[in-house]
């Protein structure tokens, strides 16, 4: 039952605390066809979390729609879990009861949920840490719990706003792999929000590049996978590389001062 | 069903009638009863200690019977408790000395004072000296006993001397030790009852209060006029008006101190509902949870630890009200007994209030904080008061730090 995520005539207008107007999304237009793996790149205030918010039904748009296949967004679903930035797991509930929230709200039967929890734990490799405390595990494991929670509640599009940004870098390479093993076996549509772009190249079919709102470009990611370090050194990925740099208004040298 | 869960349904059911029918026997004994004319005879009074007895033997039989091994074990513990405190004292003094000369310092300090400071124009001295208040005022407490004979919370008057199991004492020469601590058990009972019947209405009125409001818009707004029209009265200015109202006895005692906790409680529980991180919330709702489940599921649990404080201070206040409220009216209690120091200008006895009053504020206090920590045992345990900040930076900070990083 995948659905095809379609983003119309998108508007969001802020109102700053001086009464200014900001556009944090401009007119925006794309479509997303089922099991794609779509990366949002941009910089920090362009929107990209907005994009997010809106499509989960937390922000509200000031024009436009969202839709998943005929179905209007119009508020949050189980349909569209998300993982945030920041630690969502509940601190008083252990890890298994954390996974099965979801499922309790949806009212899953207790046999189908039991079965469900056990896979995804183990999916995310925690099938040992279900009676812990979320207190007790890195902030790593935190996110596989919270990667688990929103796989187990079967919504055929799972949101990343910048899931791995407050990470050490060897985790997040770590949980990449996590990632695109699930994505591989389960075939979900992932918007997946970053500003790193080298996170765009290793996980993206598809890079949504954002610029003060506006959708300025929509770059294909044909690279093989895995993408290994030899593929990310490849001409087409420093192809990309450089047209996303571009794209931002950096040029290739402020890129290789930073 | 085997025979244990049995017993034990029996007792809980044992224990809940017993509470709701020993408050119909006290409403009915109260002087100014809500039942109206229909009170009990003086023999039918001992159908309340009928209950109470009744209770008492369920209560123990479950214990014993049931909790055999359990209580063994208890036992066993609490001894070995006691032979350990030696041994617990000298390694708290080297961990922390500077306490322990803190409590030394005074106490002695007191006692000096007490030979120096100027007697003053009243019958005892303005700084009694622990010897003075052991064989002066302490002994003399003994006085308090007979007040007994004078004694009313509506029909129980009568009940407690023909029940007491020790000869009634009688004119100032018949001073005991065993009169003594009578007084001082009475008076304590007193006050803890009124604590414990104040504290519990209040406790459990404030937290559905405080957490129904956030819930219900509409019931926000009705309320929140005439709330806070009630939260800015004076409270010591409401209890002449309650004895008016409900005469002095438990149920006016119940509500004034109930009354205070609730006030409290509701805007501490209101603001530690705010507080709850939007983070959760959104994530609940993404999961799929209605707004009902995402409150009761995520709010209520998110809002624990911030309610920590305010049940503490829920703990000191009921203190504070009931202390005030025996002081501005009442014939029994610790704060009768402080309104009656006042009266005779006894300051030795007044300091004797005061040790007994913080010895259960102390208790009170480590009571909730035991619940409190029942409630939230997935946070990391810790007592108020005893937080080492550079601890506290490594263990706590780490889990929060990952979280709260700012976005973008």
């Amino acid at each position: 039952m995948s659905r095809v995520v379609s983003f119309e005539g998108l508007w969001c207008v802020f109102e700053h605390r001086s009464g200014q107007l900001v556009n944090a999304l401009h007119d925006v237009n794309f479509e997303v066809q089922p099991g794609e793996f779509v990366c949002v790149v941009g910089r920090s205030g362009h929107g990209k979390t907005t994009l997010l918010r809106v499509l989960a039904g937390l922000q509200p748009p000031t024009a436009g729609q969202t839709r998943l296949g005929e179905q209007v967004v119009e508020g949050p679903g189980a349909d569209r879990a998300m993982v945030f930035q920041q630690d969502t797991v509940f601190p008083w509930l252990h890890v298994r009861e954390n996974v099965e929230f979801g499922l309790r709200a949806l009212k899953v039967d207790d046999e189908e949920r039991k079965r469900t929890t056990a896979h995804w734990l183990e999916a995310v490799g925690l099938t040992d840490f279900a009676d812990s405390w979320p207190r007790e595990l890195s902030g790593g494991m935190r996110k596989r719990v919270a990667l688990a929670s929103a796989m187990a509640v079967g919504s055929d599009v799972i949101l990343m706003d910048e899931p791995f940004g407050s990470l050490d870098y060897f985790t997040r390479r770590n949980l990449h792999d996590v990632l695109l093993d699930l994505w591989e076996e389960t075939q979900k549509t992932i918007f997946f929000v970053t500003h790193d772009i080298e996170e765009a190249l290793i996980l993206a079919d598809r890079v949504i590049l954002l610029a003060e709102g506006k959708l300025v470009d929509d770059i294909r990611v044909d690279l093989p996978r895995p993408r290994d370090e030899d593929v990310r050194a490849s001409t087409g990925a420093v192809d990309i590389t450089k047209t996303i740099l571009a794209h931002l208004g950096i040029t290739e040298e402020e890129a290789t001062q930073v | 069903m085997s025979l244990t869960r049995l017993l034990r349904i029996l007792f809980w059911v044992g224990w809940v009638a017993w509470f709701f029918v020993s408050a119909l026997l006290v409403l009915a004994v109260s002087t100014v009863s809500p039942l109206g004319d229909w009170r009990f005879e003086e023999g039918e009074l001992h159908l309340t200690w009928l209950f109470i007895f009744l209770w008492a033997v369920l209560f123990w039989a479950y214990t014993f019977i049931l909790r055999f091994r359990a209580s063994i074990a208890t036992v066993r513990k609490i001894g070995k408790a006691i032979r350990g405190l030696p041994q617990r004292i000298g390694r708290a003094a080297k961990a922390n000395p500077l306490f322990f000369i803190t409590w030394a310092v005074l106490l002695v300090g007191w006692q000096i004072t007490s030979y120096i400071a100027p007697k003053g124009t009243l019958e005892h001295p303005l700084v009694p000296g622990f010897d003075y208040i052991i064989y002066n005022a302490l002994y003399r407490l003994s006085g308090n006993w007979d007040l007994f004979g004078g004694f009313s919370l509506g029909g129980l008057t009568v009940l407690f001397g023909e029940l007491a199991p020790f000869p009634a004492i009688e004119g100032a020469e018949s001073r005991t030790w065993t009169a003594v601590f009578l007084a001082l058990g009475f008076h304590s009972f007193m006050t803890l009852s009124r604590l414990v019947a104040g504290l519990g209405v209040g406790l459990i009125a404030g937290l559905v209060t405080g957490l129904a409001l956030p819930y219900w818009s509409a019931l926000r707004q009705i309320s929140w006029a005439p709330f806070n029209f009630l939260r800015m009265i004076p409270l010591l200015a409401a209890i002449p008006w309650m004895q008016f109202a409900l005469g002095v006895d438990l149920r006016a005692t119940t509500l004034f101190i109930g009354f205070g906790v609730w006030v409290m409680l509701v805007v501490a529980t209101m603001n530690a509902v705010a507080n709850v991180p939007d983070r959760y919330i959104e994530s609940a709702r993404t999961l799929g949870a209605s707004r009902l489940r995402t409150y009761l599921k995520v709010i209520v649990p998110g809002a624990m630890p911030e309610l920590r404080t305010a049940l503490l201070l829920a703990g000191g206040l009921g203190w504070s009200l009931t202390i005030a409220a025996e002081f501005l009216g009442f014939p029994t209690g610790l704060g009768f007994m402080a309104a009656a120091a006042v009266q005779e200008t006894n300051t030795a006895r007044l300091v004797i209030v005061a040790i007994v009053v913080a010895f259960y504020s102390l208790l009170t206090f480590y009571l909730l904080n035991q619940l409190f920590n029942r409630m939230v045992s997935w946070m990391p345990q810790r007592t108020s008061g005893t937080t080492d900040i550079s601890k506290v930076a490594g263990a706590a900070g780490a889990a929060g730090r990952a979280g709260d990083q700012l976005h973008e």
